[in-house]
């Protein structure tokens, strides 16, 4: 009875390092429930604000930013609960043998550190979920607050039960693991500082003096306690890739999006056609931001055409440097399946697709002239590609299996397709090909719609002598830059809630590395109370322990950054793109959580030298 | 840089006038001194003896600037430790005292050498007089092969006479010893005695003991009981 309770007095005694063992287990617990409430939230929430919107393309890269994000995070999770029960049971390796050396039976000691072990697992993951809970009420109410148009969904019950179990088990499995395997340690050896520390026999020679008193205690120390330091900067290297990876990716998705659509639509591009074609086209950009329905008009209506010789003079003005004359008609593309060799096994054939259709916009294009410098799967759109096209991404995704392998049908011909475009108009939903392909297949010679690109130095003269040129016919001119900005500002709309996500990742890394080195930091205290006891200033201890610190998280940054930043760039989304102005705040942000990380070890150090000395050494 | 410290010479070294102190645990106050009046002259040597429990860490504990009083004055070497704050207790330590622990508290990550070096290494001494005095000490404690050892591979005797050179490092005008044998056999006992005994002559040392060969070094014996001196006596 009374060596029952013997874990929970000891437990009660050791009231710091469990108070801080439970805290961080919570705060991973809590930050992991927080990032599956909070992605459901806002998957749920983009899901329902970008209907009708967006291109499928683009749809799939937020979700797919937004699992990623949620998966990176809930590992991290894992990965400091299972490094945080390595150091809580490593800190007892001596009590362990201490009883053992008393002559406690195995049987004993397991079920005392096991009991141990399963009171603060319990406790830290129920408050984990109280925590987790909290903090995605917090932050729904929180992106409310600040404008975004976000409802709270009902939390899903199975969720909490599943991440509490899925914690309490795995930190319960790790621990016991790390029990069994140090309870088979020698009592001889558990009692050994040479062996929990794995210490190297070296002498510190080889550190410059120069470097001045605290560096070389600081190196000393990290040097001597191989284990630890190993654990530390392993540690710190996974959770600050992830984290890079969550943040830089966030960063690189939003800014690579809004450029695809910058790509899409060009810059200092103005719309030359008849109005009602003009505000069809419009239109038909808008539905990648506001759901509408494009009107019902006939394109190749011989009212909407410009004249040749108008884009002939119009050519010709200075400052013009591309003439994109269209053709823009509407049609339905029917799906073929095709037959193709297997790609796991060559000597055989499979069919793919079906017979799907869509209705789409066509547009005809001088593949030379284009405005546009489309984000392309697969080729881009040639002259002599007569009998090929380039189809939108929403296209190509819900109508096709393999579009690249594929064919369609439209205006009774076939059609090869040599690449999938991200194009904003008609949310993607849009075939191009060579004009003289279309004007042939519609019987159409003339050009209904036109895009001028100007040069941004002498815009304003430029704009003048178009407006001089069509003035006194039926055409107007759009300033499709408003338009882009319309579409920029969508996206970043969009992807600002999901950067909610990125950056309370952040907060994550801090949580929990900051918990963790406090922790590790802990278990040096008497040594530091023995530096004080011998003369050292509070000053010299903290500078020390700062010291120390800083070293590891430059580590674990040096290990963990470039690999984040690596995935971030390489393999997370094709072409990037990056701002100059993202680079300093990408560079901020980490700089931010290495410092925030090395100043949260002064922590335990400031408690230190707070701390009467004969208490700290006693 | 050398912190440097203002080294008077007082015939008084340490003067405590009614020191009390007192313990809060779990909400019951223990006292460990009670009223207590001590006054030790420089180049004396005092034993302090007394039942477990009546004061004697705690006396040297405040002696030696590692804690202060509840109430009273303690003045060594004319500073009133009581008044001062952390950052001057600590150069005090580092410049007047040199302590042995009863429990060594050697730094476990550094080697033997690095332990007796880490004073005079607070302290600003420079490099290569570091080297020569570390060599020294570990030397008149018979310590030389073992000077790259950690504190957990050696044997409690080792550790303190690791713990003695490390106590005398800076060369402190106050020797301050917890037990230095208590936990020692008798051979290893003696080595420590005969450190002491070079002691004698050169510094004011005070040292908590039971071992009667400790005694018989002494100028004066404190005998102290529930924080209380009990009885002075003179060899």
């Amino acid at each position: 009875m009374v060596m029952n309770s013997f874990p929970i007095k000891d437990l009660v005694r050791r009231r710091l390092q469990s108070f801080l063992t439970v805290l961080n287990l919570a705060v991973c617990v809590g930050m992991t429930v927080f990032f599956i409430l909070f992605g459901e939230n806002l998957g749920a929430e983009l899901s329902y604000a970008t209907t009708g919107k967006l291109t499928v393309g683009l749809s799939a890269i937020l979700s797919k930013f937004i699992l990623i994000v949620v998966l990176l995070n809930s590992l991290a999770g894992v990965l400091v609960t299972s490094f945080l029960i390595s150091i809580m049971i490593s800190e007892r390796v001596r009590d362990i043998g201490i009883m053992k050396a008393v002559g406690c039976l195995t049987d004993m000691v397991f079920a005392y550190f096991t009991t141990e072990l399963s009171l603060i697992t319990i406790t830290g993951c129920i408050l984990g979920t109280i925590l987790g809970v909290t903090a995605n009420s917090l932050s729904v109410w929180l992106l409310s607050t600040i404008g975004f148009r976000i409802q709270p969904k009902p939390t899903n019950p199975w969720i909490l039960a599943l991440t509490f179990f899925l914690f309490t088990s795995l930190s319960l499995v790790l621990g016991i693991r790390q029990i069994i395997k140090t309870i088979r340690i020698k009592p001889v050896d558990a009692l050994s500082q040479i062996f929990t520390l794995k210490t190297i026999h070296r002498s510190g020679s080889w550190i410059p003096s120069k470097l001045g008193f605290a560096v070389k205690i600081a190196l000393r120390s990290l040097v001597r306690r191989r284990s630890q330091t190993v654990q530390v900067a392993v540690c710190l290297s996974i959770i600050l890739a992830l984290m890079t990876l969550s943040i830089c990716g966030g960063i690189v998705a939003k800014e690579t999006n809004q450029k695809y659509i910058e790509r899409a639509i060009g810059r200092d591009v103005v719309l030359i056609a008849e109005l009602e074609m003009a505000e069809q086209y419009i239109s038909l950009l808008s539905k990648f931001f506001e759901s509408n329905q494009a009107k019902k008009i006939d394109y190749l209506d011989q009212k909407y055409l410009i004249p040749d010789s108008l884009i002939s003079n119009l050519g010709l003005i200075n400052g013009i440097t591309k003439v994109d004359s269209r053709l823009i008609t509407e049609t339905t593309i029917y799906e073929y399946p095709t037959v193709i060799p297997d790609p796991e096994d060559p000597d055989r054939y499979i069919t793919i697709g079906d017979h799907r259709t869509c209705r789409v916009t066509a547009i005809g294009v001088d593949p030379n002239q284009v405005v546009n410098d489309w984000l392309v799967l697969g080729e881009k759109l040639q002259e002599m590609d007569s009998n090929s096209a380039l189809i939108g991404d929403s296209v190509g995704l819900k109508t096709f299996d393999d579009p690249l392998e594929q064919i369609f049908k439209t205006f009774d011909s076939e059609f090869k397709i040599i690449g999938v475009c991200i194009d904003p108009i008609n949310n993607g939903e849009v075939v191009y090909m060579p004009f003289s392909t279309l004007s042939n297949l519609c019987g159409e010679h003339g050009h209904n719609l036109l895009l001028l690109q100007i040069d941004s130095s002498i815009r304003f003269e430029t704009i003048r002598r178009i407006e001089d040129e069509i003035e006194g016919t039926d055409l107007v001119m759009l300033n499709l830059d408003e338009v882009l900005y319309k579409h920029i500002r969508f996206v970043e709309y969009t992807w600002s809630m999901v950067l909610y996500l990125s950056f309370s990742s952040l907060l994550n890394a801090v949580f929990c590395l900051l918990g963790y080195m406090v922790l590790s930091l802990m278990s040096q205290r008497r040594d530091l109370g023995i530096m004080r006891a011998l003369g050292a200033r509070p000053s010299t201890i903290i500078k020390t322990v700062f010291v120390q610190a800083l070293l590891l998280v430059l580590a674990g940054g040096a290990i963990g950054i470039p690999i984040g930043l690596t995935v971030a760039f390489a393999f997370f989304i094709p072409e990037a793109a990056i701002s100059q102005a993202s680079v300093p705040l990408m560079l901020g942000l980490i700089l931010l959580v290495l410092g925030a990380v090395s100043l949260s070890s002064i922590y335990p150090a400031v408690n230190i030298a707070r701390e009467p000395v004969n208490k700290t050494i006693s | 840089m050398v912190r440097e410290m203002a080294q008077p010479k007082p015939d008084l070294v340490v003067t405590a006038s009614s020191i009390r102190k007192e313990y809060g645990i779990d909400g019951l106050r223990v006292e460990a001194l009670g009223g207590l009046d001590l006054k030790i002259r420089e180049g004396e040597f005092v034993s302090i003896c007394g039942p477990s429990g009546a004061g004697k860490t705690t006396l040297l504990n405040i002696i030696g600037g590692l804690d202060k009083p509840s109430d009273g004055e303690i003045v060594v070497f004319r500073h009133d430790l009581a008044k001062y704050d952390e950052d001057f207790l600590a150069a005090f330590r580092c410049n007047y005292v040199g302590y042995v622990f009863q429990l060594y508290n050697l730094i476990s990550t550094l080697t033997l050498v690095e332990n007796v070096m880490f004073p005079m290494q607070v302290a600003g001494w420079p490099d290569e007089r570091i080297m020569e005095r570390s060599g020294e000490l570990l030397e008149l404690v018979g310590l030389t092969d073992r000077s790259d050892h950690f504190p957990a591979q050696l044997s409690g005797g080792e550790l303190q006479r690791t713990a003695f050179a490390r106590a005398l490092a800076n060369n402190p005008p106050l020797f301050l010893a917890d037990e230095p044998t208590a936990n020692l056999d008798l051979d290893t006992g003696l080595k420590i005695i005969r450190i002491l005994e070079t002691l004698k002559d050169e510094k004011t040392v005070i040292v908590a003991t039971h071992d009667g060969r400790i005694i018989d070094l002494s100028d004066r014996i404190l005998n102290l009981k529930d924080g209380r001196i009990a009885s002075h006596g003179y060899e």
